[in-house]
C-alpha cells in the first residue's frame, strides 16, 4: 500500500477530526441520542472514529515525522 | 461482603511493592528495554489521563448526567486525532528548546518570567484539588470495603508512599533529554492494572447481576427509561462544552503535558497513541452503563461513585472487590505521582529558581534535584490539606472539571503559540488574568461558599440561571470569553518586543527567521569563564562540554557562527534544567550578543536550510514546490564538477560545494562562516587574492598541495544580495569557481614528452647515418695509427680523431637534450632565438638529409626571447619538420626570423603541395595527421600551438595548395634585449 506524504495525513486527521466533530457537536447528536437508539451507539460510532485514525496511521511513512 | 481494614492496607502496601520493583527493574534494564520504549508503552502510560474520577466516578457521572460521562473521553479522542496538526507541533517544540512544562512553553513562546509564574501558580491552584479528589476516592472507596470511615492516618500514609516513589522514581535526572524509564514503565503497568480491573469489574456487573447479555436485555427491556436516563442528558445537556473541556484536558492537563511530551521517547511513538489510545480511553469506558445499571438493580445503597465497588461485593469470587480496589488505588496513585512531578518542575523553573537562584559556589545539579524533591514533598502535602478541607463536601466529578475548566484557560494561550505569531506577552497575561478571575468567581467561590470556608454577596447563581446557561456551560463560556476577547484586543493594542518575535517564530513552525547578533566572546573557554561567574565552576564546565559534544564541535572553535550555534545549544540544554526565561537571562548576561553586529548570510543560510530540513515534511503547496525547487538549485550547485566557493559581503564562506571539499579536502563544516583568509594554505591565500583581484579571472594557477604540483583556472563573479537577509548591507558577495587542471594538464605533459620520444625515433636513422661516417672515420684513422710512425701525422690522426668524437658528443648532446627535461618544470630563461633555430635546423636536418630538403635560415643575432628555451626549440623543430615532410627532393625550406613591434616573427616556408582550405582548421587538433601511419603522431601542431599561446604568442597558417605553406610563429620579445 502506497505510504502517504505528511500533509496528506495532517489533512485527512483533521477531516476525522470534523467527522467526529459531526458526529458528536452538532445538531447530528440529537438523532443518535433520540429515541429507540441501541445503548451502544455512541460507542460504535466512537470505535468508527478510532478505526479511521488507525487506517490513516497505517498509511503513514514512519519516518515522516 | 466487608474488608478487615489490615487486609485492605496490605493488599495496598504489596501493590505498592510491585509498583516500586517494576519502576526498579525498568531503571536498571532488568525489564528489557525494548519493552518499555515502544508506542504501546507509551499509550499505556498516557493512561494517567482516567484518574480515580474516571474509575469511581464515571459510574457517578452516569448516573446523574448519562452519557454525558462520554464527553470526558470523546474530547481527548478528538485531541488526539488531531494530533498531526496539534500535539505534534508541540513535542517538536519541546524536544527541540527542552520545554518541560506546559509553564516553560509559556515562558518560552511570550518571553516572560511572570507568565511562567501565573501559569504555575494557576495550575497548582487548579490541580490540588484534582489531587485532593484522589487521596479522597482512595479512602471513600477503603469505606466502602470496610463499612467504616478510615484514619486519616492511612491517607497520609498513601501521601508518603506516593512522595517516596516519585522522588525516587521521578527525579533521577535533572535534564529532560534523559527520560525516566521506571516511571514511565510503572505509569503503563497501572493503566494495565485499572484496565484489567475494569473489564473484571463490567463483567462481574453483567453476570453477577443480569446472568450475562440476555439478562442485561430482558433488564433493558423491563426498564426502558434506565436507557432513555442515559440518552436525555445529551439532548439537553452542555455536552458541547464538555467535549470542549476534556478537548483541552487530554493535552493541557500536567500529567498529560508530562507523559504526552516530557516522557516521549520518540515522536513517532505518538502516531501509535493517537489511536490506541483513545482505543484505550474506549476499553476503559465501555462497561460503564452496565456497571450503574447493574448498581441500580441491586440497590446497593450506595452513592454511584462507588457502584464499581459495590457490585463486586455484591456477588462474585472474593479476591474480585481486592482487584477493584487496586485499580482504584493504581488510578489514584499515577495520577498523583504524574502530576506531582509536572507540578514540581513547574515550580522548581519558575517560582523556586526565579525567587531564589542559588549561589554559584553551591552545585547547581544537586541543588535543583534537592529543590525538586522538597517541592514533590510540598505539593502533595498540599494536596493533602485539600482533602482536609474539602472533604465530603463535592462530588468527584466536580473537583475534575474545576481543573478542567482551569486548564482550558491556556486554551487561547496554545492557539497564540500555534498559529498567531502577532499574539504578545501583554496579551497573554491579560486574557490569563482575565479567564482566571472569573473562574475564580463562578466555580471557586461557590466551592468554598459550599464549603463554609468563606461567605460573599456575589450570587454567581443567580447570574448563571438568568443567562439560562448550564453551570458548566456557563463557566467555561464566561471564562473562555473574558480570556480569549483581553487576549484579542490588548495583543492588538501592543507591540512585540523583538525577543518575543524571535521566539513566536521559533514556535511557529512553519516561519523561520534567521538569529541576530554576533557573540562578544571568542571562545568556548571563553563560554566556560563566563558561565562559571552564574552556574558555577563544575556546571558552566558540563554545559559547555555538553553542547559542545551535541554539536560535534572543537574546543578551539573560533568562527562566529559556530559560537552563535554553541551560544544557541547551551541556552536550550540550560532551558531544560532551569526553564527557558531563566536559561534566556543567564546567556544574555554572560554570553553577551553584540546585535549590532550583522548576521552573517552563512549563519542565516544555515539556520533556514536547518529550520527547511527540520521541518520539510510539514510544508504544503506552494511553499512545498518552492523547497522542492530550492533543493534542486542546491544540489546543482553541490554535484556541479567545478568548485564552489561563494561568499558574502563580508568575506564568510556562504557555499563550499562537493567538488571544492573534493579540491580542498576541507569540509563544508571547517569552511562554512570562515573567512576566507581563515582557511588553511593555500586555500585561504590563493581565493583570498582572486577576492582581492581586480581581474576577474586567473589561469593555470600553480600550488603545491601535498608536496605535489597542482594547476587551476579560477573565476570569480559578484552577486547582488536577493534581498534574503534584510539586514544584510548591499555590498555584494562573491561566487568563485576552481576549475582543475592538474589531469589535464598532466595530460599535455605526457603528450609532449611522447612527441618528442616520437621525434626521437625519426632522428633515430639520421644520428646513425650521421654518427656512422664519423666513427668509420676513426675506424680508419685508428687503423692507420697502429701503422704510423711520423709523430706529426699521429698528431694530426689523433687531432682528426677527438674531432669526430667531439662531433658525435655534439650530435649526442643535442639529442639528449631534446629528448630530456622535467615534463612539469617550464624554466623561463632570456636565450637568443638564433641558438634555438640553428639547434633546430640542426636536429631537423638529421632526419631528412636522405630526402634531399635544404633548410635556409636567415635570423638576427640580437633578437632574444624570454621563455622555456626547450619547448620553443620543440616548436621550431615541428614546423621544420612538417615543412621537410611535405617538401619534395630537392626543395628549400626557409625560416625567416624579424622583429615587428615588441614581437618576434617566425616565418616557417615550405615549397610543398599546401594544406586544403577545408583541413586549415583541423590541423592544430590534437592527433589530426595527413601523414603516413607510423610517420606522425598528429600532436606536432597542437604542441605547438599550445607552447605559443603559454608564451603569450600567435600561430597562424597561411597556404596554398600546389605552391607552399607558411606558418607564422610571433612571440615577445625579451625584455631584457
Amino acid at each position: 500500500m502506497p505510504r502517504r506524504a505528511s500533509n496528506d495525513h495532517r489533512d485527512s486527521s483533521v477531516l476525522i477530526a470534523l467527522l467526529g466533530l459531526l458526529f458528536f457537536a452538532s445538531p447530528l447528536v440529537g438523532w443518535w441520542a433520540g429515541d429507540g437508539s441501541v445503548w451502544y451507539l455512541p460507542y460504535l460510532l466512537w470505535a468508527l472514529i478510532i478505526i479511521l485514525a488507525a487506517f490513516l496511521h497505517s498509511r503513514q511513512n514512519p519516518d515522516d515525522l | 461482603m466487608t474488608f478487615e481494614l489490615v487486609t485492605l492496607a496490605a493488599t495496598g502496601v504489596a501493590y505498592l511493592l510491585i509498583l516500586f520493583l517494576v519502576a526498579h527493574a525498568a531503571d536498571k534494564g532488568l525489564i528489557p528495554p525494548a519493552w518499555v520504549n515502544n508506542p504501546w508503552t507509551y499509550t499505556l502510560s498516557l493512561g494517567v489521563y482516567a484518574t480515580s474520577w474516571s474509575y469511581y466516578g464515571s459510574v457517578g457521572f452516569a448516573a446523574g448526567n448519562g452519557f454525558q460521562f462520554l464527553t470526558i473521553y470523546l474530547g481527548v479522542t478528538l485531541a488526539f486525532v488531531l494530533s498531526p496538526v496539534l500535539l505534534e507541533p508541540i513535542l517538536r517544540l519541546t524536544r527541540e528548546y527542552q520545554l518541560t512544562s506546559l509553564a516553560d512553553v509559556f515562558a518560552f513562546r511570550y518571553r516572560s518570567q511572570f507568565a511562567g509564574v501565573l501559569v504555575t501558580l494557576f495550575m497548582l491552584f487548579g490541580t490540588l484539588p484534582y489531587i485532593a479528589l484522589q487521596i479522597r476516592a482512595l479512602t471513600e472507596s477503603l469505606r466502602v470495603l470496610t463499612d467504616e470511615a478510615p484514619s486519616d492516618v492511612i491517607a497520609l500514609g498513601f501521601c508518603v508512599v506516593l512522595t517516596l516513589f516519585a522522588i525516587l522514581f521521578g527525579t533521577r535526572h535533572i535534564s529532560p533529554r534523559d527520560k525516566h524509564r521506571g516511571l514511565v514503565a510503572a505509569i503503563a503497568f497501572e493503566t494495565l492494572i485499572k484496565l484489567a480491573a475494569t473489564l473484571a469489574i463490567g463483567l462481574a456487573a453483567l453476570f453477577g447481576a443480569f446472568g450475562g447479555g440476555d439478562g442485561l436485555n430482558a433488564w433493558l427491556r423491563e426498564h426502558p427509561e434506565a436507557i432513555e436516563a442515559l440518552y436525555a442528558p445529551v439532548r439537553e445537556g452542555p455536552w458541547a462544552t464538555l467535549l470542549f473541556l476534556a478537548f483541552a484536558a487530554g493535552f493541557l492537563l500536567p500529567r498529560q503535558f508530562h507523559m504526552i511530551f516530557t516522557e516521549n521517547f520518540d515522536a513517532r511513538h505518538l502516531r501509535v497513541a493517537a489511536w490506541a489510545f483513545p482505543l484505550l480511553l474506549l476499553a476503559f469506558n465501555l462497561m460503564i452503563p452496565v456497571v450503574l445499571w447493574a448498581g441500580q438493580s441491586l440497590n446497593l445503597g450506595l452513592s454511584p461513585d462507588y457502584y464499581a465497588l459495590g457490585v463486586t461485593l455484591a456477588g462474585g469470587p472474593g479476591w474480585l472487590p481486592l482487584l477493584a480496589f487496586l485499580g482504584g488505588l493504581s488510578a489514584a496513585s499515577a495520577m498523583v505521582i504524574v502530576t506531582t512531578l509536572a507540578l514540581s518542575s513547574m515550580s522548581l523553573n519558575n517560582l523556586l529558581l526565579p525567587a531564589n537562584y542559588p549561589d554559584p559556589e553551591m552545585n547547581l545539579y544537586r541543588w535543583l534535584l534537592l529543590g525538586r524533591r522538597i517541592l514533590i514533598a510540598v505539593i502533595i502535602l498540599a494536596g493533602y490539606g485539600f482533602y482536609a478541607l474539602l472533604e465530603g463536601n463535592q462530588g468527584l466529578v466536580q473537583l475534575g472539571l474545576i481543573s478542567f475548566v482551569a486548564v482550558a484557560q491556556f486554551v487561547p494561550g496554545i492557539v497564540g503559540l500555534l498559529y498567531w505569531r502577532r499574539a504578545t506577552r501583554a496579551g497573554f497575561i491579560s486574557g490569563l488574568l482575565g479567564g482566571i478571575a472569573v473562574w475564580l468567581a463562578t466555580l471557586i467561590l461557590p466551592l468554598l461558599e459550599s464549603a463554609n470556608v468563606v461567605r460573599t454577596q456575589f450570587d454567581v447563581i443567580a447570574l448563571q440561571a438568568s443567562s439560562g446557561l448550564d453551570h458548566w456551560e456557563f463557566a467555561t463560556f464566561a471564562s473562555l470569553s473574558v480570556n480569549s476577547l483581553l487576549f484579542v484586543l490588548v495583543t492588538l493594542l501592543t507591540r512585540q518586543s523583538d525577543i518575543e518575535r524571535e521566539a513566536a517564530y521559533a514556535c511557529c513552525s512553519e516561519s523561520i527567521l534567521p538569529p541576530a547578533g554576533v557573540v562578544t566572546l571568542r571562545s568556548p573557554q571563553q563560554f566556560r569563564d563566563g558561565l562559571a561567574m552564574t552556574l558555577g565552576r563544575d556546571t558552566a564546565d558540563k554545559e559547555v562540554d555538553q553542547a559542545l559534544h551535541d554539536l560535534r564541535m572543537s574546543d578551539r572553535e573560533g568562527r562566529p557562527s559556530e559560537l552563535r550555534r554553541l551560544r544557541e545549544r547551551i541556552e536550550r540544554n540550560l532551558s531544560g534544567l532551569i526553564g527557558p526565561q531563566m536559561a534566556h537571562m543567564i546567556i544574555n548576561h554572560r554570553l553577551r550578543l553584540d546585535s549590532h553586529a550583522k548576521t552573517a548570510l552563512a549563519d542565516s543560510m544555515r539556520y533556514v536550510e536547518e529550520q527547511l530540513e527540520a521541518s520539510r515534511t510539514q510544508l504544503r503547496g506552494m511553499t512545498a514546490e518552492l523547497d522542492n525547487l530550492r533543493r534542486l538549485h542546491r544540489q546543482i550547485l553541490q554535484d556541479l564538477p567545478l568548485g564552489v566557493c561563494a561568499t558574502d559581503a563580508s568575506g564568510n564562506v556562504v557555499l563550499w560545494n562537493a567538488a571544492m571539499q573534493t579540491l580542498s579536502g576541507l569540509d563544508t563544516r571547517t569552511a562554512a562562516g570562515a573567512q576566507l583568509e581563515q582557511l588553511p594554505a593555500p586555500w585561504g591565500g590563493l581565493l583570498a587574492g582572486l577576492a582581492r583581484a581586480s581581474d576577474n579571472h586567473m589561469y593555470r594557477m600553480e600550488l603545491a598541495i601535498a608536496g605535489r604540483p597542482h594547476w587551476f583556472n579560477l573565476h570569480k563573479a559578484a552577486y547582488a544580495d536577493p534581498g534574503f537577509a534584510r539586514d544584510l548591507s548591499d555590498a555584494p558577495g562573491l561566487v568563485m569557481l576552481v576549475e582543475d587542471l592538474t589531469d589535464l594538464e598532466n595530460l599535455e605533459a605526457e603528450l609532449a614528452h611522447s612527441d618528442r620520444l616520437a621525434s626521437i625515433g625519426r632522428l633515430a636513422a639520421g644520428v646513425a647515418h650521421e654518427i656512422g661516417n664519423p666513427i668509420t672515420g676513426i675506424a680508419s684513422l685508428a687503423q692507420n695509427l697502429r701503422h704510423e710512425t711520423d709523430p706529426e701525422v699521429q698528431r694530426q690522426s689523433i687531432e682528426d680523431i677527438l674531432q669526430q668524437t667531439r662531433r658525435i658528443s655534439g650530435i649526442l648532446r643535442t639529442l639528449t637534450g631534446f629528448s630530456r627535461g622535467s615534463r612539469h618544470l617550464h624554466r623561463r630563461e632570456n636565450f637568443p632565438l638564433r641558438e634555438a633555430v640553428q639547434e633546430s635546423v640542426r636536429l631537423v636536418e638529421l632526419t631528412h638529409k636522405d630526402r634531399q630538403v635544404s633548410f635556409d635560415t636567415r635570423c638576427p643575432d640580437d633578437i632574444a626571447l624570454t621563455g622555456d628555451r626547450q619547448q620553443l626549440t620543440q616548436v621550431l623543430v615541428n614546423l621544420l619538420t612538417n615543412a621537410g615532410d611535405a617538401s619534395q627532393p630537392g626543395d628549400r625550406v626557409d625560416l625567416l626570423v624579424r622583429t615587428a613591434g615588441h614581437m618576434a616573427v617566425i616565418e616557417v616556408m615550405d615549397q610543398g603541395e599546401g594544406i586544403p582550405e577545408e583541413l586549415r582548421k583541423t590541423v592544430f587538433e590534437p592527433f589530426y595527421t595527413t601523414k603516413a601511419t607510423g610517420q606522425g603522431t598528429g600532436l606536432g601542431l597542437s604542441l605547438a600551438y599550445k607552447i605559443v599561446e603559454e608564451h603569450a604568442g600567435t600561430i597562424t597558417i597561411d597556404s596554398q595548395t600546389g605552391v607552399g605553406t607558411r606558418v607564422v610563429v610571433t612571440l615577445p620579445l625579451s625584455d631584457a634585449a
